[in-house]
């Protein structure tokens, strides 16, 4: 399987991941496979984020479930212009329990603008081959 | 069979933040003035008027202040609508530019009036859709103070408003009316996907986050073939 995209996994959501896979160590092949098809079809791994308005973000931010509805969130920006796929959350908790407006989006944003712009490649990982190569 | 009939026409509860709810019900009303809203006190009394119909749901508090009824929380979301990209505040052709100088600094700022547009019919629509369905009756009690005073000259408006009987006898900056909003507004009308859309798009913690990774993106120095390959750790 080949993906003409990468999924650039930053410190931010790796550091995620970690504490998702501590404490839902069983979600671990759906979380995998989620990020796999959101690598391959980023478009189709997940819905698009409708009402907005920013022309910047129109059909720019996905949200896909992982271990099937009810259960956790993947939250990624995909940039077709330059074929990359940039996970932005896992959440820890059920949906249910999780109000939007408090996850540390600023602090996740600030960190991964500040590495995109100043060609911090060390803050990055890329997760392409291992995803798509299983 | 019937049982799991039963079930099936049995409506799930589901909720939205109030602080989603509020924005979504002042965007309403700026929507609900075909031209926008002229003057940020037309806005401020058009809702205190929808509230004081005491709708089941009052999403704001007002004060009495220096303007008349005067609620806080509603510039605050004024100002996340505005953040969110969702409505636009355009100078009147009556606004002044006003300067002062201190020390070396000169500041500016537009005196006069606001005029407050939806940026965004579609996008705005469908949100408001949500809304309805959620709602009926705010949307009813919203539509009916903006027929009967969303068009008076402001005058007049900020007249009859002076003239309430709770305004007259309510002293400087205490409570008018009091808001009842819970901290989840839950709604049978809307399916959970449906409200968790309205709590992402309304969050401007969120969007304005997202905006700067987009951002980020468009000007990215990132090379990428020189980043470091891995994978999710098992």
């Amino acid at each position: 399987m080949e993906s003409p995209y990468r999924f650039l996994a930053h410190t931010t959501f790796r550091e995620q991941v970690e504490a998702f896979l501590d404490k839902h160590s069983d979600h671990w092949n759906a979380l995998q496979s989620k990020c796999r098809q959101a690598c391959v079809d980023p478009t189709n791994a997940g819905e698009t984020l409708h009402g907005i308005v920013h022309p910047q973000l129109i059909g720019k931010i996905y949200k896909a479930w992982v271990g099937g509805r009810r259960k956790f969130r993947l939250v990624y920006l995909f940039h077709s212009g330059r074929k990359v796929v940039l996970p932005v959350l896992i959440t820890l908790d059920l949906r249910s329990n999780i109000n939007w407006n408090d996850l540390p989006w600023q602090e996740y944003a600030e960190a991964i603008y500040a590495d995109l712009t100043s060609n911090n490649t060390k803050a990055f990982q890329d997760w392409t081959d291992s995803l798509t190569t299983l | 069979m019937e049982l799991a009939g039963a079930e099936n026409s049995q409506k799930s509860v589901c909720a939205i933040s109030a602080d989603t709810f509020r924005r979504i019900y002042l965007l309403a009303i700026i929507a609900g003035f075909s031209r926008g809203v002229y003057g940020g006190k037309r806005l401020q009394k058009v809702t205190y008027l929808t509230e004081r119909k005491r709708p089941s749901l009052r999403p704001f508090e007002f004060k009495k202040y220096i303007y008349g009824q005067f609620s806080e929380t509603l510039e605050e979301v004024k100002e996340q609508l505005i953040s969110l990209g969702l409505i636009a505040a355009l100078p009147l052709h009556t606004s002044m530019k006003m300067t002062t100088k201190l020390d070396d600094r000169i500041g500016e700022w537009l005196e006069g009036g606001l005029r407050y547009v939806v940026t965004d019919q579609q996008a705005v629509a469908s949100l408001l859709e949500s809304f309805l369905a959620m709602s009926p009756e705010l949307v009813s009690a919203i539509r009916s103070t903006i027929k009967e005073f969303g068009y008076l000259p402001e005058q007049e408006l900020i007249e009859r408003c002076y003239d309430l009987p709770e305004f007259k006898k309510t002293d400087f900056e205490e409570l008018l009316l009091e808001a009842n909003l819970p901290a989840k507004v839950e709604t049978t009308n809307l399916n959970e996907d449906s409200c968790e859309e309205l709590d992402m798009a309304l969050s401007p913690n969120f969007i304005v986050s997202m905006k700067r990774i987009a951002d980020g993106l468009e000007d990215s120095r990132l090379d990428i073939e020189k980043v470091a390959k891995g994978g999710v750790p098992v």
